[in-house]
């Protein structure tokens, strides 16, 4: 989302998963960083949601790894942080990543 | 397996392959997008026996020329080079986009309203640096996986650990699939890099989005292809596609049944496999996206050339090697040949018709039939295309 109209009109599906419980499906680590996400790396996961009434949803987002390193099957928590650089254009692009619990 | 009973396009497929050509591949400094497509244009003309007034429709496949090269509408510059008013189509479909205009080519045959059609597939990448390529390609992901920071290789990475843990495979597998493509590559003078590459040099490599390294990855390259197709009623001993499928799935790989499978693939081969009235061990030969080697161990799966969770196993045993029960990426593959976007696919068909013309491979399985399978993205479209002489 590099403009502010973007970046408003997709603000409730960039949030909607702050605070929820999930489970890691994959992830990797990124060590070549595309135009904005700076030089340092950083890891990225698919991870599912328990929707009740048997349903999933399942997110891609940029992982918290503090300590441990994940697994598969890791659970995970959804918590604000910024997600990329902010060009002059855009809002700061705060959105959610995913904490290991 | 879908149900066929619901699909329309299973009916068989007759188009002639008239001619073929592809420019070498690589960072070409000294030859821009336009170069590149009049090369293409007079290189396919060149060997046939036709004119540039014989050709009836024109099917363009570019992914990036907006973003690396400041041009859309290259339509017109395709009615510029050619000197006729012809309607020419591009094609969008990011790493399929060859693929899908070879199969949109094949539909405007197969309608009865044009006789003979020109495919040209072209991207010119080198000029921009490496981070603002691969900002460029994810606009073939989701804004989601765009947001999250993925890269291309990432996307590909996150199918590569689940596949490694699912089915017990380790990280040398990951390595077979580039070794076996750079050993064919060595007798292709058209590839990028035409060199052996050891698997320990492979697994030596920098990692780039665990648990890919640099050398399971296909280079950012640039060249063209072109191919001419006609429906003809007499085309005996002439090269031939005998099956035209496109399919697809969800953009996003979150949304996806499964992460162990592309179902564009398996979905678009089954049609193939039908309207060529033949099945996957009928194959002798194929041309397969590997834009990662991961991509290559799938597909061999989901093609049904092994089962499923089996194809790293097959690699191991030579299956797929020259001398193995079906050579794929005789050429080098999109590792070892490179991979302009929108030309890769239409490249896959030229290097098939030349195995077809001169095999270089006395053991291929008689008769001469081979595939190609060209993805878009991690699986939001695959076309298959099998040809026989």
């Amino acid at each position: 989302m590099t403009n502010p109209a973007n970046y408003w009109r997709n603000k409730k599906e960039t949030f909607s998963h702050l605070n929820k419980i999930g489970t890691l499906i994959s992830f990797t680590h990124i060590h070549n960083p595309p135009k904005d996400f700076g030089k340092n790396s950083y890891w990225v996961g698919i991870i599912e949601f328990d929707t009740g009434n048997n349903t999933k949803k399942l997110i891609t987002g940029q992982l918290v790894i503090e300590q441990s390193t994940p697994k598969i099957g890791a659970q995970v928590i959804g918590v604000v942080r910024k997600t990329r650089k902010a060009n002059s254009e855009s809002v700061i692009p705060y959105g959610v990543k995913f904490k290991l619990l | 397996m879908s149900n066929m009973s619901n699909m329309s396009n299973i009916t068989p497929v007759d188009i002639t392959v008239t001619s073929a050509y592809q420019t070498k591949f690589g960072e070409l400094w000294d030859k821009s997008l336009y170069d590149l497509i009049a090369e293409t244009i007079h290189g396919v003309l060149k060997n046939s026996s036709l004119e540039k007034k014989d050709i009836e429709i024109v099917y363009f496949a570019n992914k990036m020329a907006s973003q690396a090269c400041d041009q859309n509408h290259i339509s017109a510059i395709i009615n510029q080079i050619l000197g006729t008013q012809v309607p020419v189509i591009r094609i969008e479909a990011a790493c399929a986009s060859g693929g899908v205009a070879v199969s949109q080519a094949c539909l405007a045959l197969e309608s009865g309203k044009y006789k003979r059609a020109l495919i040209i597939g072209a991207e010119k990448m080198t000029d921009l640096p490496v981070d603002q390529i691969s900002y460029d390609l994810m606009h073939a992901a989701s804004q989601q996986e765009r947001d999250a920071g993925l890269t291309f290789v990432g996307l590909y990475a996150l199918l590569a650990k689940k596949y490694l843990i699912t089915f017990d495979a380790t990280e040398k597998d990951l390595a077979l699939p580039s070794a076996k493509n750079h050993k064919h590559a060595q007798s292709n003078p058209k590839a990028q890099f035409p060199f052996e590459i050891s698997v320990e040099k492979i697994m030596a490599s920098p990692l780039v989005a665990d648990p890919i390294r640099l050398l399971h990855c296909s280079p950012i390259t640039d060249g063209a292809a072109a191919v001419i197709i006609e429906k003809n009623k007499n085309n005996k001993n002439k090269i031939k596609i005998v099956a035209s499928a496109q399919a697809g799935d969800t953009l996003a790989l979150s949304q996806r049944e499964t992460l162990t499978t592309l179902p564009a693939t398996t979905h678009s081969a089954q049609i193939a496999y039908t309207q060529a009235g033949i099945s996957p061990q009928d194959i002798s030969f194929a041309e397969i996206h590997d834009c990662f080697s991961i991509a290559e161990i799938l597909a061999v799966e989901d093609l049904g050339f092994c089962k499923k969770g089996t194809g790293f196993r097959a690699m191991r045993n030579g299956d797929f090697s020259m001398g193995g029960a079906c050579p794929v990426n005789i050429s080098g593959g999109l590792k070892a040949c490179g991979h302009p976007v929108g030309a890769t696919g239409v490249k896959q068909i030229v290097e098939i018709v030349t195995q077809l013309q001169n095999p270089t491979h006395t053991k291929l399985k008689k008769p001469l039939v081979g595939l190609a399978h060209n993805i878009g993205g991690t699986g939001g479209t695959a076309v298959i295309h099998i040809l026989t002489k």
